[in-house]
């Protein structure tokens, strides 16, 4: 699949973000949020179409705070946590940044599925906003 | 979903594990994610025990610390590129990528062989079976060939054993020659004597008999073991009079005295008499065989008892001597000392490297012969499950060419394939090595005592035999995947792509691989089981021997009768006969007869002249002479018969005896009833009332008959030469020989009948005669029966080899036969083409097998008997019974292909 993707025009703009990076994302646009908080607040609004593993979200938000997409925050809920070892984490202005470039290039993929008819069932919602 | 309480100590367990899987992480990603990803987990962990859900626990644990390990090899392996943008601009063709597309692969091969439990499990049960077989047989390969021996500088350790003028060679040096020998110092550093027994350790339950050995004091220092607990013995022990000692083995340590290190200096009962114990041996001493679990001091100054043989002699020869100056100096000894000091049988000795420093050469040929028969059988494994596999590439076939159309490399894909080839290998070499175990339990209780012989380290997975096994697993698991693999990279995309299915799925390429690799099942299948006929043909041969009488019905019960107790052959023979009339009332005993030996171990061996009233018989050659006390029905029993002049009475003078034919034929005479013969002139004279059948006691394949003297059950031993006095308390051994319906039911009737007469009356062993004299064929046996078991199996998968590709080719061809049969062919034409495939790929590996098996059965020949290498039955039954299970095979396609049905088959077109 490499070989394929390297010819992608798309290459060449910003690269569109993985499934997991996009959720970690919206979950914390929202508000500060600790590792466990993410975890459920993705699997709530997936309805547990999506469940991340520890591993996984730490690697993803390792990346994220070397890209300068995420921060962590010293400034906790008063009385939310006793664990000194808990972090939270905000979203940087980048990273808000890369998330409404993603979410603006999903909708337009979304849109151009609706004029082709793809999305046969939401026709309906397409036609309103049209 | 079931509810149940998720204990806390399994929270604390998997929160450690998490914890030590955080380590893997590179460094930097440690400091600033670690303590996080911790405490996230366990937050994870609380939700689950929150829930009292203990079975979605286990299964997250197990999810998040796979996902951990996997992250800690992405990140070290893969980088932590920043943002995503740089990462996607790497070069696929870097180390780094490598790394991780391998493990992509990894997971894949996996998770493509969970979907396919069916086909993993046979795979892995056919490779499974064959490497247990490989690892067992390996781990007696490498005892008895590779591994060194435990003992120190064991090339110069030497079995001494006497040479007669005449050439002839027995074991075992008299005392008076052994004595010598030990002063001999500038050829011997040391001298040493040894002597199997078997002891009896009386205060448990029962009296529990082992195996042991009776061992000179010196002989312990010259094999340079030393003990795990204790001190070996010192010298001068052994002798009469000194305080009784005794070494034990680790396992009986272990298993008696629960490994206490205590036990050392406490006092065990060994055939009745208090011993301490001295010490204890490690487990990889193991001598002289494997089996002994007792040592107790031998004074190798005293001479033999009564019905035991000399004691084997261990020599160890001086470091500075080559084999062919140690050989110089014994001549010029040997020519000095029969000049000095006459002695029987002469002086001269024989050194003989024997089974210290490796097996002897039978016994090499018959586990080789194993081995290589083994391999034959992973082979035969390896095709079959090639076959396959084979015939699931077709399936992916189109999965390929998708991705190589789409870009993959052909490496890539023939990688993924060995990669998955490897990961069903290791999955078998993972079940086999477990069944190793118990195959080698196995192995070990059915292996003849010259394996155990040739064994001085102990037989066990080790980390060698885990290494082969691993080793053989992987390498199986590639060789197995290779033909598909080497196919993948020979497919051409669009070719398959082109909607062409049917051409896409039957090249000619991939028929002729896969009747290839049945033919070389078949071929494989060949070998083993001609190898097997040859080894049966042998062994009926062997059991035809006739052995001079008739073991069948006959139970040996052996008493060992305490010399202290018991201490005159009369009174020995009072309480055995008693026992005797007692066992005879026991419903469906037919007879019950009293004996010192029965064969193969008939009574007490030793070296004399024959000497009748005119002189020595058969030249100045002493003689093997097998001397046997019985009581007279002992003849009638056995069917031994009487040929000339008459059985022994219970009225005979104790100096009458019957010989056997052999003897007669010594001294030549036409008849020798009435005559007068003795053994040696110092022993007394015998009277022989008659002559018996000659019956053979020193294994079948021996030639000839016994040189045997039947003396009256209770005459005193002054008929018999070379019988010391009484110097130490010892168990006699006596044989109940009784003949019944059902001989091993009776065993504890009898045993109580004896512990009436007297309760402290050890038994030292119960067998019917026909088991001991097949003990004699032990070997034999052992390779008939693995190379039986070996070429069934090997059969068995040549003929789902044959099922396989035949079923497979009708499946292919149902069009044509559908166009054939509407064109008219008959349903015999049909059968025809599709057994006459099935023959041909049959035909061929046989021809290969024959070719193949001929050179195989020339290593065998060594190990046959009466039977040659190319023998005509064996190489004309086996490829025969081939062919017939080919036609076998062949069956249920042909079915298959009579009933296709012309019109259906031809709307497919």
């Amino acid at each position: 699949m490499r070989r394929a993707s390297r010819s992608d025009p798309e290459n060449t703009g910003p690269v569109p973000l993985t499934t997991v990076e996009f959720h970690v994302l919206l979950s914390v646009s929202d508000g500060d949020r600790h590792g466990y908080a993410i975890l459920q607040d993705v699997a709530d609004r997936t309805g547990n179409q999506l469940r991340l593993r520890t591993g996984t979200l730490y690697t993803v938000i390792k990346r994220m705070l070397d890209g300068g997409w995420l921060v962590e925050t010293d400034g906790r809920p008063a009385g939310a946590d006793r664990d000194e070892r808990r972090r939270y984490y905000r979203l940087t202005p980048q990273g808000r940044e890369v998330l409404r470039a993603e979410a603006k290039r999903l909708e337009a993929l979304v849109a151009m599925a609706h004029d082709k008819r793809v999305l046969a069932r939401a026709r309906k919602p397409a036609a309103e906003r049209g | 979903m079931t509810v149940r309480r998720v204990p806390s100590w399994l929270v604390a367990l998997a929160v450690r594990v998490y914890a030590l899987i955080l380590r893997a992480y590179p460094r930097a990603f440690r400091e600033r994610c670690a303590d996080p990803m911790l405490e996230t987990f366990e937050a994870v962990c609380a939700g689950h025990v929150r829930r009292s859900a203990l079975r979605p626990f286990l299964r997250d644990c197990a999810g998040e610390c796979l996902n951990a390990a996997a992250g800690a090899w992405r990140v070290r392996w893969a980088g932590t590129p920043g943002p995503r943008m740089a990462r996607r601009r790497v070069p696929a063709a870097s180390r780094v990528s490598w790394v991780s597309s391998l493990w992509q692969d990894t997971r894949y091969a996996v998770r493509r062989l969970v979907i396919q439990p069916t086909l993993v499990f046979f795979i892995v049960v056919t490779l499974g079976f064959a490497i247990a077989a490989n690892a067992a047989l390996f781990s007696i390969v490498d005892a008895v060939m590779l591994r060194p021996s435990p003992f120190a500088a064991a090339d110069r350790l030497m079995n001494v054993i006497n040479r007669t003028p005449r050439g002839i060679t027995f074991p075992g040096l008299s005392a008076r020659k052994l004595k010598h020998w030990r002063t001999e110092r500038d050829i011997f550093e040391s001298v040493e004597a040894y002597r199997p027994m078997s002891a009896v350790l009386t205060g448990g339950v029962e009296p529990e008999q082992l195996p042991a050995a009776q061992v000179s004091p010196g002989l312990l220092t010259t094999l340079a073991v030393p003990p795990s607990v204790g001190r070996l013995f010192t010298p001068g022990e052994g002798r009469a009079g000194e305080q009784p000692v005794v070494l034990i083995s680790e396992r009986l340590w272990r298993s008696r005295f629960g490994a206490d290190a205590a036990a050392v200096g406490r006092a065990i009962t060994v055939n009745g008499r208090e011993h301490l114990i001295a010490g204890v041996m490690p487990r990889r001493f193991n001598f002289p065989t494997l089996r002994e679990q007792l040592w107790t001091p031998l004074d190798p100054d005293a001479p033999p008892s009564d019905g035991e043989r000399p004691a084997s002699t261990l020599a160890r020869l001086r470091a500075d001597l080559t084999p062919a100056m140690a050989r110089q100096r014994i001549d010029a000894a040997v020519a000095r000392l029969n000049v000095e000091q006459p002695a029987p049988g002469g002086w001269d000795i024989v050194l003989d490297p024997g089974t210290f420093n490796g097996a002897d050469e039978r016994t090499r040929r018959a586990v080789l012969v194993l081995f290589g028969a083994v391999g034959l059988v992973l082979l035969t494994a390896c095709a079959n499950v090639a076959n396959l596999l084979l015939s699931r590439a077709v399936d992916r076939h189109r999965e390929f060419a998708i991705r190589l159309v789409l870009g993959a490399g052909r490496a890539r894909l023939a990688r993924e394939l060995l990669i998955e080839g490897l990961v069903l290998g290791l999955a078998a070499g993972a079940v086999g090595l477990a069944a190793a175990r118990w195959a080698i339990a196995t192995l070990v209780r059915l292996a003849p005592e010259s394996l155990l012989y040739s064994t001085t380290t102990s037989i066990d997975i080790d980390g060698r035999v885990m290494l082969f096994g691993i080793t053989i697993a992987a390498l199986t698991g590639v060789l197995c995947n290779l033909p598909p693999a080497c196919r993948s990279l020979r497919s051409r995309g669009n070719e398959a792509l082109s909607g062409r299915t049917r051409t896409a799925t039957a090249t000619p390429v991939q028929r002729r691989l896969r009747a290839g690799l049945v033919m070389l099942e078949v071929g494989l299948a060949v070998v083993l089981l001609v190898g097997a006929a040859l080894m049966a043909r042998s062994f009926v041969r062997l059991n035809a021997i006739d052995i001079g009488f008739d073991p069948e019905h006959v139970l040996a019960v052996t008493v060992g009768l305490d010399s202290e107790r018991y201490r005159t052959e009369a009174s020995r023979a009072a309480l055995l006969e008693r026992v005797a009339a007692d066992v005879e009332s026991l419903p469906g005993v037919r007879g019950v007869a009293v004996a010192s030996g029965l064969p193969p171990s008939a009574g007490s061996m030793s070296l004399a002249w024959l000497e009748s009233e005119s002189g020595r018989c058969g030249g100045d050659e002493p003689a093997t002479i097998v001397s046997n006390l019985v009581t007279p029905n002992y003849f009638s029993l056995l069917r031994i018969p009487v040929t000339d002049g008459r059985p022994l009475r219970a009225d005979d003078p104790p100096e009458a005896v019957v010989v056997s034919r052999a003897v007669a034929q010594r001294c030549g005479a036409a008849t020798l009833t009435g005559r007068r013969l003795r053994l040696g002139p110092d022993a007394s004279w015998l009277t022989v009332v008659g002559v018996a059948g000659d019956v053979k006691t020193r294994g079948l394949t021996a030639g000839g008959g016994d040189l045997a003297v039947y003396l009256s059950f209770g005459a005193g031993p002054g008929a018999l030469p070379n019988v010391a006095e009484m110097i130490e308390r010892r168990l006699i051994s006596r044989r109940l020989v009784i003949q019944a319906d059902r001989p091993m039911a009776i065993v504890p009737d009898v045993k109580r009948l004896l512990w009436a007469a007297d309760p402290d009356q050890p038994v030292l062993s119960a067998a019917p005669a026909d088991e001991l004299m097949a003990g004699t064929v032990r070997r034999e046996r052992f390779v008939l029966t693995l190379m039986s078991l070996f070429s069934c199996v090997a059969l068995a998968l040549a003929s789902a080899g044959i099922f396989a590709v035949l079923a497979y080719a009708v499946a292919q061809r149902t069009n044509e036969i559908g166009i054939r049969m509407a064109l008219g062919a008959s349903s015999g034409d049909v059968l025809r083409m599709v057994v006459g495939e099935g023959l041909k790929v049959a035909a061929a590996g046989v021809a290969i097998g024959v070719v193949a098996a001929l050179a195989f059965s020339r290593v065998l020949s060594g190990l046959l008997y009466e039977i040659e290498p190319r023998d005509p039955v064996a190489f004309i039954a086996m490829p025969a019974l081939v062919f017939t299970v080919a036609l076998a095979a062949s069956w249920i396609p042909t079915l298959r292909a009579l009933r296709v049905d012309p019109a259906s088959a031809l709307r497919v077109e």
